[in-house]
């Protein structure tokens, strides 16, 4: 990838879990703080 | 460790301005909540206890509403309307859901293209529009939990005052869902066209945001 260097598949990943985690979270808490 | 952090510094970057930002605002607004609880007599909260108020929710999810929905419109939007000389649009006579070879879809899919988009049937049809199909979904989520979070706040405040509750459904018309509502969404409007209209004419060097610094005023789409 531009350099020639192989994509490290395990790279993207974290990246994308870690947003996919705080919007999941936040979402929750958002959703849930009010109505308890 | 060193690579991983150069390839993804971008994404880093914003996560973590994203975390002291919010706690920041978790701070700030304890102090602010806390002034207001002294003010009607009521004893002062904990950090703790402060973000689990509807208090904190909801100014969180009142920002995080019109951000997606923003998004969400933007990437819409740009599948059908232009702009000439924008770095923010597409090609002129690119207008549209553009053809399967631009999109490497179907026969013009490589072997390196995500599964979804070579298969011919309903997946692709959900992969095609993902992007738009969750930022949306994020926005309706957030718009909703700020109008849960608000609803409870204003019942609070209602309480205080020692005036009537109102249901869900009547606050959805009030005009303090809408004020918080539209506050956001005016300025975030406002913004996504000030970056289309000013990348006509204004560059940053080096930024993929920005046209090249020698490109014409009427060149559109010439980088990103």
């Amino acid at each position: 990838l531009g350099e020639g260097r192989e994509w490290k598949q395990s790279d993207v990943p974290i990246v994308f879990a870690l947003f996919v985690a705080m919007i999941v979270i936040g979402l929750a808490m958002g959703l849930l703080i009010p109505l308890t | 460790l060193k690579r991983f952090l150069r390839e993804n510094g971008l994404s880093l970057f914003f996560a973590l301005l994203f975390v002291s930002a919010l706690t920041a605002q978790s701070f700030a607004g304890q102090q602010n909540y806390n002034a207001e609880q002294g003010e009607h007599g009521a004893s002062p909260v904990s950090w703790g206890r402060y973000i689990t108020t509807p208090d904190f929710w909801g100014a969180v999810m009142e920002n995080w509403q019109s951000e997606f929905l923003q998004f969400a419109v933007f990437i819409a939007a740009t599948v059908w309307l232009v702009q000439k000389g924008s770095n923010e649009s597409k090609k002129l006579e690119d207008v549209g859901l553009e053809s399967e070879q631009q999109q490497k879809l179907g026969r013009h899919a490589t072997d390196e293209s995500p599964l979804w988009a070579r298969v011919r049937d309903v997946r692709r049809a959900i992969y095609q529009n993902s992007l738009l199909l969750v930022m949306s979904s994020i926005f309706f989520a957030s718009w909703l939990a700020q109008s849960l979070n608000n609803w409870r706040t204003f019942n609070d405040e209602q309480r205080e005052h020692d005036e009537g509750t109102v249901s869900w459904g009547r606050y959805l018309v009030d005009p303090d869902f809408w004020e918080k509502t539209l506050q956001n969404w005016q300025s975030e409007f406002l913004a996504v066209g000030v970056m289309v209209v000013f990348t006509i004419y204004l560059r940053q060097r080096g930024s993929p945001e920005s046209k090249p610094v020698g490109a014409p005023h009427d060149e559109t789409a010439s980088s990103g």
